[in-house]
C-alpha cells in the first residue's frame, strides 16, 4: 500500500470517528425507530400490495394506531391508575400497622405460634424473634418494591414518549426502506455482494420476527393473565395482568416473576392467603393457552437459550439498568448471538473465513 | 410503486420500466408489477474477467444481464462452457434446487447486471400470487426452452 492510500484511510478513519462522535445521542433515536418500522412494515406491506402508496400506507397506519391509543387510553388508563393509587395507599397504610398487623393473619399467625412452640421447647434458638425480623425487612422492601416499580413505570412511560418523537424518523425509514437497501448493496463490493445480500435478508428476519412476535406476546399475555386474574379474583387485574406481560419477555423466568407480582398483590391487599393457589393456577393456565397456541402461531420456534444462561443474562442487565434493561438484555442477547450464528455459517460457506 | 406513480408510468412514460419486459421472466407482467420488481432490483456492474460467483457458493441472487457478456463454466453445461449474452438470465436453475451454485460464472467483457435476491423474489410472489403465477409460467417457458435446446442435435 502505497502513501496516499494509507493517508486518505487514515483521513477517512477519521471522519466516520467524527461522525460517530457527533452523531452518538441519535443513535438510540435511530434504533428506536428501526423497531418501530419492524412493527409496522408488514401493515404498510399489506397496503402496498393493494396498490396504495407506501407514504398513504404509513399515514393510515398511523391513524390506525394512534386512534387505537386513544381508545385504549380512555378506557384502560383511568382503571389502570386507580388500581395503582389502590396499591400505593394500602402500603401507605401499612406502614404504621407493620409487624403486629402481619402477624394477626391467620396464616402467619399459625406459622408464628408454631416457632413459639419451638422456642419453648429448645432453649437459646429464638427463632421466634428472627421470624418477626424477617417480616419486619419484609415490610420495609415491600414499602419499596412498588415504588421502584412505580419510578420504573415512569422510566417505561418516558420511553415511550421517546418513541412518540420516534414515528417520523420511522416514516421516512419505512417509505425509503428499497432505496436504503439500494444504497447499502451500492457500497459492497462485487466479491462480497451475495453474502452481503444474504445477511440483510437474515438480519431482517430474525430482528423483524423477534421485534413483532415480542410486541405480540407481550399484549396477548397481558390481557389473558389480566381476564385470568379478573376471574379467579386477584385484586387489581388488570395492573397486575399488564405487568405479567411485560415481564413475558423474559423466557421461563417472566412468568414466575408476573405470579410474583400477582401473589404480592393478595398479600397486600389483605385478601384470602389461599388466592395466591389460584392466581399461580390462573398464570399456568395463560402460560398453557400462550406456550401451546399463541407462541408456535405468531413465532413458529421457541427461543433455544438455557435458562441458565437466560437467569444470567437478567442479572447482568439487571446491573447495567435496572428492570428496563433486565427486560431487554435478553432479547438483545439472543439477536445478538444468532445474528453472529449466521454470520459465521455464511462466512463459512462463502468461503471468507 | 404508488398509485399515481403506477398512473404515471401509464400515461406519461409507458416505457420505464419497460427494459425489465426483454427479461424473459418478466415478459408478461404488466407495469405495477414491473415497478414491484424494480423495487428488489439491485444494478451491479462488473470489469471484464470478474468472477460473478463461484461453483458451490450458496445461492442468493440472479443476475439478469442488461450488457455484456459471461461465462459459465462447469460440469452441466454442455462443452463445459456456455457464454451468455444480453437480456439472458443466470442462476435461474440453481434458484430452484435451493442447495449451492452448479457452475461458475465471470464476465468476459465488462457487463452490468441486475440482481435480484431470491428470498426477495419469494417474499414478493407470496404476497402476489398473479405475480407469481406469471414469474412461474415465464420461468418453465425458459427452462423448457431449454431442454429442448439441450436435446437437439446440433
Amino acid at each position: 500500500m502505497n502513501w496516499t492510500k494509507a493517508l486518505f484511510y487514515m483521513f477517512f478513519l477519521a471522519i466516520m470517528g467524527l461522525g460517530v462522535y457527533f452523531y452518538r445521542f441519535v443513535f438510540s433515536y435511530l434504533i428506536a425507530a428501526m423497531m418501530f418500522s419492524y412493527i409496522m412494515d408488514p401493515f404498510v406491506n399489506w397496503f402496498e400490495r393493494r396498490k396504495i402508496p407506501r407514504w398513504t400506507s404509513i399515514l393510515i397506519v398511523y391513524f390506525l394506531i394512534v386512534s387505537l391509543l386513544v381508545w385504549f387510553g380512555t378506557r384502560l388508563v383511568p382503571i389502570l391508575s386507580a388500581q395503582g393509587n389502590n396499591l400505593i395507599e394500602l402500603l401507605g397504610s401499612d406502614r404504621s400497622k407493620s409487624v403486629e398487623s402481619l402477624l394477626k393473619l391467620p396464616l402467619i399467625s399459625n406459622v408464628n405460634e408454631f416457632l413459639q412452640s419451638l422456642d419453648n421447647k429448645i432453649p437459646n434458638l429464638s427463632v421466634q424473634t428472627m421470624f418477626t425480623d424477617l417480616l419486619q425487612k419484609l415490610i420495609v422492601l415491600a414499602h419499596q418494591a412498588p415504588q421502584l416499580l412505580m419510578d420504573n413505570i415512569s422510566k417505561i412511560i418516558g420511553t415511550i414518549s421517546f418513541v412518540a418523537s420516534v414515528p417520523l424518523l420511522s416514516f421516512f425509514l419505512i417509505k425509503d426502506k428499497y432505496k436504503f437497501r439500494k444504497g447499502i448493496l451500492d457500497l459492497i463490493p462485487n466479491r462480497w455482494f451475495e453474502l452481503a445480500l444474504t445477511l440483510i435478508h437474515k438480519v431482517d428476519f430474525t430482528v423483524g420476527r423477534y421485534i413483532r412476535a415480542m410486541l405480540f406476546e407481550v399484549i396477548a399475555v397481558g390481557i389473558m393473565a389480566s381476564i385470568a386474574f379478573s376471574v379467579v379474583g386477584v385484586p387489581n387485574p388488570i395492573l397486575v395482568g399488564a405487568i405479567a406481560g411485560f415481564f413475558n419477555i423474559i423466557p421461563y423466568f417472566g412468568p414466575f416473576s408476573g405470579f410474583l407480582v400477582a401473589a404480592m398483590s393478595i398479600l397486600i391487599t389483605g385478601a384470602n392467603p389461599l388466592l395466591v393457589i389460584w392466581a399461580a393456577l390462573a398464570m399456568w393456565v395463560t402460560q398453557i393457552i400462550d406456550n401451546n397456541i399463541v407462541y408456535p402461531v405468531v413465532v413458529g420456534t421457541t427461543i433455544n437459550m438455557h435458562p441458565l444462561i437466560v437467569l444470567l443474562t437478567v442479572i447482568a442487565g439487571g446491573w447495567i439498568g435496572g428492570i428496563l434493561w433486565m427486560l431487554i438484555s435478553v432479547p438483545l442477547v439472543f439477536i445478538v448471538y444468532s445474528l453472529s450464528r449466521e454470520l459465521y455459517t455464511n462466512l463459512k460457506a462463502f468461503k471468507i473465513i | 410503486m404508488n398509485i399515481f406513480q403506477w398512473l404515471g408510468t401509464i400515461l406519461k412514460k409507458p416505457d420505464r420500466y419497460s427494459e425489465l419486459k426483454q427479461f424473459g421472466l418478466f415478459s408478461q407482467l404488466n407495469a405495477y408489477e414491473l415497478f414491484q420488481i424494480s423495487n428488489i432490483i439491485t444494478e451491479r456492474s462488473f470489469k471484464a474477467g470478474e468472477i460473478i460467483y463461484e461453483q458451490g457458493f450458496p445461492v442468493e441472487a440472479i443476475f439478469l444481464i442488461q450488457k455484456g457478456e459471461v461465462q459459465l463454466k462447469g460440469s452441466n453445461q454442455p462443452g463445459g462452457i456456455r457464454v451468455l449474452g444480453q437480456y439472458q438470465i443466470i442462476g435461474l436453475i440453481d434458484m430452484f434446487n435451493a442447495g449451492t451454485r452448479s457452475c461458475s460464472a465471470h464476465t468476459v467483457s465488462p457487463t452490468s447486471v441486475l440482481a435480484i435476491s431470491r428470498t426477495d423474489l419469494s417474499d414478493l410472489i407470496a404476497g402476489n400470487p398473479r405475480l407469481g403465477n406469471k414469474i412461474l409460467s415465464s420461468s418453465c417457458e425458459l427452462l423448457a426452452n431449454r431442454i429442448s435446446e439441450l436435446n437437439s442435435p446440433v
